[in-house]
């Protein structure tokens, strides 16, 4: 049986309320969510904080809204409400769909896409399509709103660039002319490769494509962005051949679940089966 | 170290219920010690076999997964919130007709994962049914007759 260890616990109200509860404990503290992973780490003693800050009870945090051309997901809509919500639907369906199949429903009705993000579990597949659809990341403390790119937020396993008294806001996605895919391979609980291929309907815009759940964070694949934006309409070895040029340059992880060389393969796979999932869309509404 | 108390009130299976408990309470020992719900069972401890699942506004979750202190103001349902031995649950009969359990274990959460996916989807169809109790591990690897048995209450 395992319990977390003793922890003061604080459930503000008011996001002001919350950013400076963040800041006075800001040596200790982690803000506190669904708890689908920080509840397992605590309960592993993996993770210790004094302090937790719960921000499960500021409606702000939740709300999902669509302006103009940018759809803003609040860092604590859970899985199962972006997976049911008409605005993601219509304008992020990628996103939408993976949130639907993530974990089983008991996470998916705990979890939240910030949370999911803050903690930056290697395996996670939210921050792979949320990298690869260039959402910008909006933290507040009390030192004020800092605004970074989700691709460049994650920059080691578990391993953000969130400073210990900020919270995630939003995450603001854009909402573009491009075919979106995610494809994965899960192995028993986990994915073991995931990858995100976002291709625009005009030839004249950068591809974004995307790998994870095989090392320590997201990555994206330049060259085969590179290849596909020369070859818009070509989907053949060379393609092939850009991906494993990408892939064999990343560190891979082997463990319990896949070795490293079983990984690259199925990176190679679901990377080449999210672009041409996206690119078989073409010309669809 | 010692954590921060708090004066809890949910309303659990149907009763206004108050209590004290420390921060670090995990849902399923405030159940399972404090409240004497046994049906509630531990098992993997890490919200992969649904064993202890529970409804919270009528959603499943795991209750080795979260905090007595987040069921604060909630509308909270174990295993023994639905029928009693005489007058059973309509997923408790389906699953008693349709012989959906061997050992047991995984019975009350399978249960309360079928009461969630029928309140929000009243007709699921068997992909669906799939999908959502894929979350729920038989180690008896029973799945059949429970799957039969809720395509049953779907086609109601």
């Amino acid at each position: 049986m395992m319990l977390p260890r003793p922890f003061t616990y604080h459930r503000p109200t008011t996001l002001d309320d919350a950013v400076s509860l963040m800041a006075r404990y800001s040596d200790d503290v982690s803000p506190y969510a669904g708890g689908t992973e920080l509840l397992l780490a605590m309960k592993m003693h993996f993770a210790d904080y004094q302090h937790l800050v719960d921000l499960k009870r500021i409606p702000e945090l939740r709300t999902i809204i669509r302006r103009d051309d940018i759809v803003s997901l609040g860092a604590l809509a859970t899985h199962a409400t972006i997976a049911d919500d008409a605005i993601i639907a219509g304008a992020v369906p990628a996103l939408g769909a993976l949130c639907s199949s993530i974990a089983n429903a008991r996470v998916r009705t705990s979890g939240t896409i910030g949370g999911n993000l803050c903690f930056a579990e290697p395996r996670a597949d939210p921050p792979v399509l949320l990298a690869a659809l260039d959402a910008q990341l909006v933290l507040k403390s009390a030192r004020g709103e800092h605004h970074i790119s989700a691709s460049q937020f994650i920059i080691g396993a578990l391993e953000t660039l969130r400073a210990p008294d900020e919270l995630l806001l939003r995450i603001e996605i854009p909402v573009t002319a491009c075919d979106i895919r995610y494809e994965r391979v899960v192995f028993g609980h986990r994915t073991i490769a995931g990858a995100a291929a976002a291709i625009p309907k005009d030839p004249a815009n950068k591809p974004r494509i995307w790998v994870g759940c095989i090392g320590t964070h997201p990555t994206s694949l330049p060259t085969t962005e590179r290849y596909i934006s020369a070859n818009p309409a070509s989907l053949d070895d060379g393609l092939t051949h850009a991906i494993a040029t990408d892939i064999g340059t990343l560190d891979i992880v082997s463990d319990e679940d896949a070795s490293a060389d079983y990984r690259r393969h199925l990176a190679e796979t679901v990377t080449r089966r999210a672009i041409t999932a996206a690119a078989d869309k073409k010309g669809t509404p | 170290m010692t954590s921060s108390t708090h004066n809890i009130s949910m309303t659990l299976n149907g009763e206004k219920t108050n209590a004290l408990v420390e921060a670090h309470t995990l849902l399923i020992d405030f159940l399972r010690d404090a409240q004497n719900l046994r049906g509630v069972k531990r098992s993997c401890d890490m919200q992969i076999c649904g064993a202890c699942t529970v409804l919270v506004g009528d959603h499943p979750v795991s209750s080795c997964t979260m905090l007595a202190v987040d069921a604060d103001g909630a509308d909270v349902v174990t295993i023994e919130g639905l029928g009693d031995r005489d007058n059973l649950d309509p997923v408790q009969e389906a699953f008693l007709a349709f012989g959906a359990l061997q050992c047991g274990f995984c019975t009350p959460g399978m249960i309360l994962a079928t009461k969630a996916l029928l309140f929000s989807n009243p007709t699921p169809s068997r992909a669906e049914i799939e999908h959502h109790l894929s979350g729920n591990i038989c180690r008896c690897t029973g799945y059949q007759k429970i799957i039969e048995a809720v395509e049953s209450l779907a086609q109601t």
